[in-house]
């Protein structure tokens, strides 16, 4: 088994950020964050790895990391289909293209409170014990938002319009990033820290401004 | 017998599909599947072993890679016997074990199939602890470089969640083989499931000390088996799959019969991918984990004790080395008639806050609300009291407005407290005025002498005197605050009350 090393990615959310789970809670929120069994926000391993993944092909696109390096860093992109194809087509294309697919040697956690694993172990176990406590302390991680869209002739509120979304205050989290002792790490940091913007949904509406870097060891 | 414990501890969520398709949000398995485990072994000692020694410990069924069950107490859990019924549309915590009794003809049943009990019965005789892992499942999709979700990619990820241990026990005809496989799963990083580049997958193994299950009890003229894990028989004489077992399965003689109205089986079939060729691997269809058979003695056959326990030691039917084909004799939970199964309440232990500024300030957050809401409680009552005043909306606006003037003075409590009581009555209103000409009473400058209105004077005095009351037992930093939410509390009162 070859040795694997480890890095630290770190975002520093700038804005209230909305980690969508494509659900609404009822009357409350037509789209609630994503949080861990633990109540406390948290961007999946999944969802950082697509990001950084982005933020490094458009390295590739300004010359900073080969596009062989890229796969063999991310494995292959995901399958796609053409629409156009009837929908049985459109499947068997895509369960044909799992079959193909390579693994890429990066692993990817995901990106929690705390920035070390001893310290996210402290901050669920604590958001835990805070479980049953009637203040909800935890609850004051989350806010929301409520918005309309303004019909542009009279200037009031469009009709069946308002849409609550709910988010999560500004604050900073870790991910941690394991790969071969050959990994170029600072082309990385170099692409998150200049591709890599924002996250989230709603980016284009001022949420999830944030500002990412390897933390350098 | 050379075995090996395994503790399996899950440091992040870890994804078990019970079947391997891509499409749809297929369910994760509540146990760790022995092949999961062999396939670690193999990644790391495959390459490195002869061809036969590879063949003898992945192949073979020499080495048998026992499912990773949950862990409670110390224990390693039992899958839920399939006897266990109770009776439909009946509230009863008690399930019949109905490998023991006899179905009433006028009732309906309904069989008890999810979740593992531990095999320890409680001082009542009854009670039994259930164990449920816990799962969290959610939806994703792929986004595009627009912030877009692509077609036909969304899909959803069940999984068990973190902080779970489970119990493996790998057992192997020859002992160096055990320590091969030691070395390859224990103290290493080790990933598991799907999605493992990303998110899922990591666990710590370690070596624990030996599980033993007490020996079950075979009867002159009942043996009871369960199935710990699924069971993949095989007709011997034509290769097909079998779904019916027979005595000689598990070591007993021909002739004893299978009592197909006390046995409970249940099916499942599923093909199993292979991480090494990323291929399906020959589709199963095997007895499901919890079925339990009854087998009954016909004639004068009897059953030899140490070639059923061999049997089932040496594991029974195909695809051993994957886990398959663990049988126990009769465990003690399945012995009793009945049982009621007990569930442990979830406690989260006490720990402390993390030393960092962000749970400082969530701390504040919540010492705030936990203020207002003590405020709002006592707010609440006082204007049902003050309620009676009968003063106008626009009346507690004014002290609201006061109220809300209050927060911006350098000593807000003494501010208003003053405001209270240097106001003089306001002259009279318009409407009052016009009320005494109609009644040709006199009215004064200060709205003395009419009844009318000496009594509203009255009645805002005294509410003037008890508000101050009030406000001389309220903490001074709240005071302005809690005037303010009294104000609101009581229009808002006045509002909900007001007839429709």
């Amino acid at each position: 088994m070859s040795h694997l090393v480890q890095r630290t990615l770190e975002f520093r959310l700038l804005t209230w950020w909305h980690p969508g789970t494509g659900r609404g809670d009822g009357a409350t929120a037509d789209a609630v964050a994503h949080r861990g069994a633990d109540k406390l926000p948290f961007l999946p391993g999944r969802t950082v790895k697509g990001l950084v993944r982005d933020a490094c092909r458009v390295g590739v696109e300004a010359e900073l990391l080969p596009e062989a390096t890229f796969m063999e860093l991310f494995g292959s992109p995901p399958p796609t289909a053409n629409n156009s194809d009837a929908e049985f087509e459109r499947v068997r294309a895509l369960e044909a293209a799992r079959f193909g697919t390579a693994p890429g040697s990066l692993r990817f956690s995901s990106a929690r409170i705390g920035s070390t694993r001893e310290d996210q172990t402290r901050w669920s176990a604590w958001a835990r014990s805070q479980a049953n406590d009637r203040t909800g302390v935890i609850s004051h991680l989350y806010s929301y938002v409520a918005s309309t869209a303004i019909n542009e002739k009279t200037g009031t509120a469009k009709d069946h319009s308002l849409r609550t979304i709910e988010v999560v205050v500004p604050l900073t989290l870790h991910a941690f990033i394991s790969g071969r002792d050959d990994t170029p790490w600072d082309v990385i940091g170099e692409s998150v820290q200049l591709f890599l913007r924002g996250l989230g949904s709603h980016r284009n509406r001022g949420f999830g401004r944030a500002d990412v870097h390897l933390v350098t060891t | 017998m050379n075995f090996l414990t395994l503790r399996i501890k899950l440091d992040t969520d870890v994804v078990l599909t019970e079947r391997n398709a891509s499409i749809g949000s297929p369910r994760t398995l509540d146990y760790i599947p022995g092949a999961a485990l062999l396939g670690v072994a193999a990644e790391s000692l495959y390459k490195e072993l002869p061809t036969a020694d590879a063949f003898g410990i992945f192949h073979s069924g020499a080495v048998r890679f026992g499912n990773g069950v949950p862990e409670a107490d110390g224990l390693a859990a039992l899958p839920m016997p399939l006897a266990f019924h109770r009776q439909k549309g009946v509230e009863d915590e008690v399930y019949l074990n109905m490998a023991k009794n006899n179905r009433e003809p006028q009732k309906q049943y309904e069989q008890c199939r999810e979740g593992w009990l531990l095999d320890r019965i409680d001082a009542s005789g009854l009670s039994v602890p259930s164990v449920t892992p816990a799962r969290s499942s959610s939806m994703r999709t792929s986004v595009d470089q627009h912030g877009q979700a692509r077609e036909g990619l969304l899909f959803g990820i069940e999984s068990l969640e973190a902080g779970q241990t489970f119990i493996a026990r790998i057992d192997a005809d020859d002992s160096t083989h055990l320590k091969l496989v030691e070395k390859a799963l224990v103290g290493n990083a080790i990933r598991l499931g799907r999605s493992k580049t990303a998110e899922f997958g990591e666990v710590s193994i370690s070596k624990v000390a030996a599980v033993v299950f007490a020996e079950g009890r075979l009867a002159q003229e009942t043996a009871v088996f369960l199935c710990l894990s699924d069971l993949a028989l095989r007709d011997s004489r034509t290769g097909s799959v079998r779904l019916a077992p027979a005595a000689t399965d598990f070591g007993l003689p021909q002739k004893w019969e299978l009592d197909l109205s006390h046995s409970f089986l249940r099916t499942r079939r599923y093909s199993p991918f292979n991480g090494h060729r990323r291929r399906p691997d020959q589709d199963r269809q095997v007895i499901k984990a919890g079925s339990v058979m009854v087998f009954r003695r016909r004639g004068d056959h009897e059953a030899s004790h140490e070639e059923v326990n061999a049997t089932l030691h040496r594991g029974v039917g195909d695809f051993r080395q994957d886990g398959l084909g663990q049988v126990r004799l009769e465990p003690s939970v399945l012995r009793l008639d009945r049982i009621k199964l007990a569930t442990k309440p979830i406690s989260e232990p006490a720990a402390a806050a993390p030393q960092d500024k962000l749970a400082g300030w969530l701390i504040d957050c919540a010492r705030e609300t936990t203020e207002w809401d003590m405020a709002w409680r006592l707010v609440d009552k006082t204007a049902s009291d003050l309620q009676k005043f009968n003063l106008s909306n626009a009346q507690w606006g004014w002290i609201r407005t006061l109220a809300q003037a209050a927060h911006r003075q350098p000593n807000a409590a003494a501010w208003l407290q003053k405001q209270f009581e240097q106001a003089t009555l306001p002259a009279p209103t318009l409407k009052e005025r016009k009320l005494a000409e109609e009644r040709k009473e006199p009215i004064s400058k200060d709205g003395g002498g009419r009844a009318l209105v000496w009594a509203a004077r009255r009645q805002k005095e005294s509410a003037r005197s008890e508000m101050l009351n009030w406000m001389m037992n309220q903490p001074p930093a709240d005071l302005a605050m809690r005037t303010e939410m009294l104000a609101a509390r009581i229009v808002q009162r006045k509002a909900a009350e007001r007839p429709r």
